[in-house]
C-alpha cells in the first residue's frame, strides 16, 4: 500500500502528465473581450429599457405635502419624476456599467425608517425650518453630530438659476442653494426629468441629507 | 469596470493556462474546461476593478464552482458518458499505472474530493487556500483529502476492482 506521500507524488506526476499538452486558445484574450463587450451591451440595454418601460407605464410617486418646503420649487414630484425603488425590477445593482448622466431616486427605506423624530430629539427640536411637532411629510429625521435634523423631500421641474454645484463624493450632479437659513439640494431625477428637492436647515450636514437619495444608475 | 487596459489582458495570458488545466482535471473534458475558463474570466472581467491586486483566487474559485455545476448538470443528462481524463493529452511515455488506474480513479471520486486533490496536489495550494477556493472549512478539506486518498489507495491496490462510484456530492 502506498503511503500518503507516495500517493501524492504519483498524483502530482499524473496531473502534470495529463495536462502537459494543454494550452489555452491563443486568441483567448480577444474571445473574452468580445464576449465581455457583448454582455455589457446587453446589460446596458436592460438597465435603460426596464426603467424607461416602468416610467412609460406610469409608475409615479407623489411626494407632495403641505408645508413640505418653503422654497420656490413645486413641492410635488413632477409627472415625469422617477419611480421610487421597488416599483421597477432591480436592474442596476447587477451591472457595474456606469451610465454617465447622474440620476437619483428617493430611498424609501430611509424615508420610512426616519419618518419619526428620534427619541433623543428634544420635544422642541428646532431643526429649522421645521420643528419636531410640525413633523411635515414627506421627509426624514436624522440624529447626527449630536443634533436633530429634518430633511424634507419634494420635486421640481427645474432648479433655480442661482443654484450652484455641490460636491459630495459618490453623488455627482447635485446643485444647491442657501437662503434665509434654509439649505436646498437639487438632485436630478431619472433620465434628466425633473429634480428631487431636499430642503433642510442651513446647519444640516449635506452628507446627512443625501442619505435620502440613492443613485439610480 | 475597465478591462480595456493591459492589466486584464496580461492576467488572462498569465492565469489561463493554469485555470484551463485545473478546469480540465475537474471536468475531464477539454471542451467543457474551455467553456468553464471563459465563463470564469468573464466573471473576473465584470469585477475587475474591485479585484485589483488579487484576481487569481476569485478566478480559481469561479472555475471550481463552474466545474462543480458542470459536473452536477452532466448527471441530469443520462446519455452523456462519464468523464475521463483523455489519454490523448498525455505524452506517449506516460506511466501506464497513472493513465490506466490512478487518473480514472480520480475522475470517479465525488466532485468535492476531486477538487480538493486537484487544488492541493496540482495547484499546490495550502489547506487554507483550498478551503477558501471551495468555500468550506479547513477541517472539511483535510477530511475530504483523507477520504480521497483512501479511495485512490484502494484503487491502486486492486485495479481490477475499480467500480462505478456514486458522484453524489
Amino acid at each position: 500500500m502506498p503511503t500518503d506521500d507516495e500517493l501524492t507524488t504519483l498524483l502530482r506526476r499524473g496531473f502534470a502528465q495529463a495536462t502537459a499538452e494543454l494550452d489555452p486558445n491563443p486568441d483567448l484574450v480577444h474571445v473574452i473581450h468580445r464576449r465581455h463587450v457583448g454582455a455589457r451591451r446587453r446589460r446596458v440595454a436592460v438597465a435603460v429599457a426596464v426603467p424607461a418601460a416602468a416610467l412609460a407605464a406610469g409608475a409615479g410617486f407623489a411626494l407632495a405635502g403641505p408645508g413640505t418646503a418653503n422654497h420656490t420649487a413645486v413641492a410635488v414630484a413632477p409627472p415625469s419624476a422617477p419611480a421610487p425603488s421597488g416599483s421597477a425590477p432591480r436592474t442596476t445593482p447587477h451591472t457595474s456599467v456606469p451610465i454617465k448622466v447622474a440620476s437619483y431616486r428617493v430611498d424609501r427605506q430611509v424615508l420610512r425608517r426616519h419618518h419619526s423624530a428620534p427619541l433623543n430629539c428634544p420635544a422642541n427640536a428646532t431643526a429649522a425650518p421645521f420643528g419636531k411637532s410640525a413633523n411635515p411629510r414627506p421627509g426624514a429625521w436624522f440624529w447626527t453630530h449630536g443634533k436633530c435634523f429634518f430633511v424634507a423631500v419634494g420635486g421640481a421641474d427645474t432648479k433655480p438659476g442661482d443654484a450652484t454645484p455641490i460636491h459630495i463624493k459618490g453623488y455627482p450632479g447635485l446643485y444647491g442653494t442657501l437662503k434665509n437659513g434654509v439649505r436646498t439640494i437639487y438632485a436630478p431625477g431619472i433620465s434628466g426629468r425633473g429634480w428631487w428637492v431636499l430642503t433642510m436647515a442651513a446647519n444640516t450636514p449635506p452628507k446627512t441629507a443625501v442619505r435620502m437619495i440613492v443613485p439610480a444608475n | 469596470m475597465d478591462v480595456s487596459g493591459g492589466d486584464f489582458d496580461q492576467f488572462v495570458r498569465d492565469a489561463s493556462p493554469e485555470l484551463l488545466r485545473t478546469a480540465y482535471l475537474l471536468t475531464g473534458d477539454r471542451g467543457h474546461a474551455e467553456d468553464v475558463v471563459q465563463t470564469a474570466l468573464l466573471q473576473v472581467a465584470r469585477k475587475w476593478r474591485r479585484l485589483r491586486g488579487e484576481p487569481t483566487p476569485y478566478a480559481r474559485r469561479a472555475v471550481v464552482n463552474l466545474a462543480k455545476n458542470h459536473w452536477r448538470d452532466r448527471f441530469r443528462r443520462p446519455h452523456e458518458s462519464s468523464a475521463t481524463v483523455e489519454a490523448v493529452h498525455a505524452p506517449p511515455e506516460a506511466d501506464v499505472l497513472l493513465q490506466q488506474v490512478l487518473l480514472p480513479a480520480v475522475m470517479d471520486l465525488p466532485v468535492r474530493q476531486r477538487a480538493v486533490l486537484v487544488l492541493r496536489y496540482f495547484e499546490d495550494l495550502s489547506v487554507e487556500q483550498t478551503a477558501a477556493a471551495l468555500g468550506c472549512s479547513t477541517g472539511t478539506v483535510k477530511s475530504q483529502t483523507h477520504h480521497a486518498l483512501s479511495k485512490l489507495r484502494e484503487a491502486l491496490a486492486d485495479p481490477a476492482g475499480l467500480k462505478e462510484n456514486d458522484h453524489a456530492n
